[in-house]
């Protein structure tokens, strides 16, 4: 497996006029989770959709700054933006499955195009199991997934970005539509995936940072207000507006 | 609000769908009667070849206006803000609401004078003409209606724009798309006007698109102007088949509906 870092450099992110997010830097390191939380309209979800360029399909969308992959820009004109996102994967917030396949097709539909049939097979069984989901679905692989659970569902779109066969993967609120059982699942197949890939977690919930982040930064109005390992983020803040934040003081 | 405005209001309401619908029962009635009657009377051999007119005349309207139109509505509702989007969005409007009577005069002078003859091609043409605004509309209605998350999901993936969009868009719309759609076609196979100076009318059964073409609302306009009761009971068994084709369309339409309903239960 490649260890494929992510480096985010002076990205600013503007809807038409409007700035959404302000000449923000950081670094993604391989085999991390790191989470990226905040109050709600601070831009994490925007500049979570730059890093994978996802951000320009929105209209009168643009950005400035640099995205490195492996140290090369991905909005480098030569870069195909289809090819960009198979290496740099998404959780969409809402659990999304394809119309018209079954459970197998769903997560059949992220392979890698000409993968032999033969092969197919096992490798979504294996994308299922490494988003902890195989138990629950190993006899529903035949079910329109229109007919499970919400949470399941989620738990499906993971196992389908996976199936992708990412080096980075991009989780923009996984867990924010999901009951609670489902989601701690979810939370339980990222930090398993902690080992692999390199995921960067957009959050509102700093709890769900605290129990799973390597590193946490938080983004406030578009720009980083701290950026630490979890354990000191969430245990002695340099910053007044993130002990403000965590501990509810500042809305 | 109180009660006694709100029972107001929807009194009012009642009142005002109730004389909306009287109009609309009484003409669907006196076809009825009047149809019901001449189907008993009506020679049938004189009416299949509109009977058959109409139905190809229709199929190729929609072989030209379905694909382009999807094509189009596709184009407007991926890539609202180009010039092309806008200048097209005005054209569907513009030809959206032009008098189909417009269309049959432009396909004479374009296609009928330059072959230099009448023909159900030139009848499809222009049916296809006042098809292809409705469906390029309904295309980019039906394709917007479909949650911005489920778009994104295959592009996510690594899709190309133009696989997520085929594949994942249009069939998420579909439903919507067909229910749409089959009331288009039940609008076109109705229309007279756009056929008088195109498909012309044709007593003989004929199957050749290259011909002059014989059609259902053809018949309702020649025999229903002309004397004799044999004529008018052409015009109003004809009258009455247009009815139920468009009845038919819209039970289908409503089939169509109800099975996603269900599914999405």
């Amino acid at each position: 497996m490649r260890e494929c870092g992510l480096v985010a450099e002076r990205v600013s992110a503007m809807f038409g006029k409007r700035s959404v997010v302000r000449d923000v830097s950081l670094t993604f390191q391989p085999r991390q989770l790191h989470a990226v939380v905040g109050p709600p309209q601070s831009g994490k979800s925007t500049f979570l959709r730059t890093l994978n360029r996802m951000h320009e399909l929105t209209v009168g969308a643009w950005m400035t700054g640099r995205v490195l992959l492996d140290g090369r820009d991905v909005y480098d004109p030569a870069i195909d933006p289809a090819a960009l996102r198979r290496r740099i994967g998404m959780v969409l917030p809402q659990a999304s499955v394809l119309p018209g396949l079954d459970v197998r097709g769903n997560i059949a539909a992220a392979l890698p195009h000409g993968l032999e049939r033969s092969r197919q097979g096992t490798e979504v069984e294996r994308a299922l199991t490494r988003a902890g989901v195989w138990a629950d679905v190993k006899d529903r692989l035949a079910t329109d997934p229109r007919q499970l659970p919400e949470g399941l569902r989620q738990r499906l779109c993971l196992a389908r970005a996976l199936a992708a066969g990412p080096d980075v993967l991009l989780l923009d609120e996984p867990t924010a539509a999901i009951d609670p059982g489902h989601g701690f699942k979810f939370e339980e197949a990222l930090y398993a995936l902690r080992s692999e890939l390199c995921l960067v977690l957009v959050t509102h919930d700093p709890r769900q940072a605290a129990r799973i982040a390597d590193t946490t930064t938080l983004l406030w109005l578009g720009a980083v207000v701290e950026t630490a390992p979890s354990r000191l983020f969430f245990t002695r803040p340099t910053g007044t507006r993130t002990e403000a934040w965590l501990t509810g003081r500042s809305a | 609000m109180s009660r006694p405005v709100d029972r107001f209001w929807q009194g009012a309401l009642g009142l005002a769908f109730i004389v909306g619908l009287v109009p609309g029962l009484l003409a669907l009635w006196g076809v009825v009667t009047h149809g019901v009657t001449a189907f008993g009377t009506v020679q049938w051999g004189a009416l299949l070849p509109a009977i058959l007119g109409t139905v190809l005349l229709t199929l190729g309207a929609c072989l030209m206006a379905v694909p382009l139109g999807i094509g189009a509505g596709l184009y407007l509702a991926e890539y609202p803000h180009t010039r092309l989007a806008r200048l097209s969005r005005f054209v569907g409007d513009v030809l959206g609401g032009t008098p189909s009577i417009v269309f049959g005069v432009f396909v004479w002078g374009w296609l009928v004078t330059a072959t230099g003859r009448f023909s159900g091609w030139a009848g499809s043409v222009a049916l296809a003409l006042v098809m292809l605004p409705l469906v390029m509309r309904v295309t980019e209605s039906g394709v917007l209606a479909v949650p911005a998350s489920l778009r994104e999901a295959p592009l996510v993936l690594g899709w190309p724009r133009w696989r997520a969009t085929l594949s994942v868009t249009l069939r998420a719309g579909l439903p919507g798309l067909s229910i749409a759609l089959l009331v288009a076609i039940a609008r076109v196979a109705g229309q007279a006007a756009p056929l008088l100076f195109t498909a012309l009318g044709n007593p003989y059964l004929s199957a050749d698109l290259g011909q002059p073409m014989a059609a259902l609302p053809l018949t309702v306009f020649a025999d229903g102007s002309a004397p004799g009761t044999a004529a008018q009971d052409r015009a109003w068994a004809a009258a009455l088949l247009l009815v139920l084709i468009a009845a038919l369309l819209g039970i289908a339409a409503r089939a169509v509906a109800r099975r996603e309903e269900a599914r999405d239960a």
